[in-house]
């Protein structure tokens, strides 16, 4: 293993332990009264609510509750274990401070929206077939969701590379 | 690699992964079944204390922990020696890592036959560490879960121990981190051991 390889990964794994036990310092009280029902249950619902006017779902603290289903969000349910996983990655690649501000926000974006998606997915799954929601839940969509925060990596370290060499070759 | 080449290798990806997760949830069962005595290996080595017997029963993995000795729970309250406890976790939270190991392994473009075999032959290294630090510790965590509960119920606080923090850690994402970076450091080491 070259020495660049190693470096990305030990970077990359301190600093996930580093998000992890920062994570776990904020109340559960703080995270099901404050952030998830504001930043993603209230979004969720508008969703469900646009897709299927007739479900007419509300959201109360943690939870999204329609009539024939709800979904508790809880904590690692709001997409922050990808989220530091992506961050950690883009920290640890070591590209430009543009790049990094660049991957970070468009990381951050793409993981808020692919765990919406999954959010408002699972929903659907309990309201269809409760007996699909713990396979879909803690198989498929975790994995999926890392073969796609994979994909986006991927995707943003070939543009920095190819930014970087069109920059140079500018200079040139 | 051009856009073409990114573009086939994602295809690649996703290709590998359906295959996978279709493969272990209608038959993954019996590749935890083969590493079931590596748990119980795993799971008497990191708790020092317990002989271990685990199955699957129904779609879960069961761990059955026999004390060796008497377990302090409060100053007043211990598990008594002998005494058996059980925790459990699904046979498709067991394979999460596992998939994403294997996914990552099977997309990398590998460029001859010998990178294939090598990357073939460190994928079994990979699999056991990837599994001796996620399901077996996971199953201890659990049982500690338990002690912590008994001790706050009784007004104490307990010290956490190392395979508890170990399973937050893991189960907060960590156990998607490890296989994945397990996975890109097994084929950024075949790619060194294989470069002409």
């Amino acid at each position: 293993m070259d020495f660049q390889t190693f470096r990305f990964i030990a970077i990359a794994a301190i600093l996930y332990g580093a998000f992890h036990f920062a994570y776990h310092k904020v109340p559960d009280e703080v995270l099901s009264t404050k952030i998830y029902p504001n930043v993603i249950g209230h979004f969720a619902a508008s969703t469900i609510n646009t897709l299927t006017p007739d479900r007419n779902v509300t959201v109360k603290d943690h939870a999204i509750i329609s009539k024939k289903a709800k979904l508790n969000i809880v904590r690692g349910c709001d997409g922050s274990g990808v989220w530091f996983m992506l961050t950690a990655a883009i920290l640890g690649f070591g590209a430009s401070v543009r790049h990094t501000l660049v991957g970070f926000v468009l990381g951050t974006l793409t993981v808020y929206l692919i765990n919406q998606v999954r959010i408002v997915g699972l929903f659907y799954v309990i309201e269809y077939n409760r007996a699909w929601f713990p396979p879909v839940h803690t198989y498929f969509a975790p994995t999926l969701i890392i073969f796609l925060i994979a994909g986006f990596f991927l995707a943003w370290t070939r543009w920095c590379s190819n930014d970087e060499l069109a920059t140079e070759s500018k200079e040139a | 690699m051009n856009n073409k080449a990114i573009g086939l290798l994602a295809a690649k990806g996703l290709v590998i992964w359906l295959a996978l997760s279709l493969a272990g949830f209608f038959a993954g069962d019996k590749l935890i079944n083969t590493l079931l005595p590596f748990y119980e290996t795993v799971t008497e080595s990191a708790s020092n204390g317990y002989i271990a017997n685990i199955k699957i029963v129904e779609d879960d993995v069961v761990f059955y922990a026999t004390t060796l000795t008497a377990r302090p729970i409060t100053p007043e309250r211990s598990l008594p020696a002998g005494s058996t406890i059980q925790s459990s976790i699904s046979v498709l939270h067991a394979l999460v890592p596992i998939v994403i190991l294997f996914t990552v392994i099977l997309t990398w473009p590998a460029n001859s036959l010998k990178q294939r075999l090598y990357l073939l032959a460190i994928s079994i290294p990979a699999l056991l560490f990837i599994s001796a630090t996620s399901a077996p510790i996971q199953l201890l965590g659990q049982l500690e879960i338990g002690f912590q509960n008994a001790a706050l119920k009784a007004g104490l606080s307990r010290d956490e121990p190392f395979v508890l923090t170990w399973m937050l850690l893991t189960e907060g994402g960590g156990r998607w981190l490890l296989p994945a970076l397990t996975g890109l450091a097994s084929c950024a080491l075949v790619v060194k051991l294989t470069k002409p």
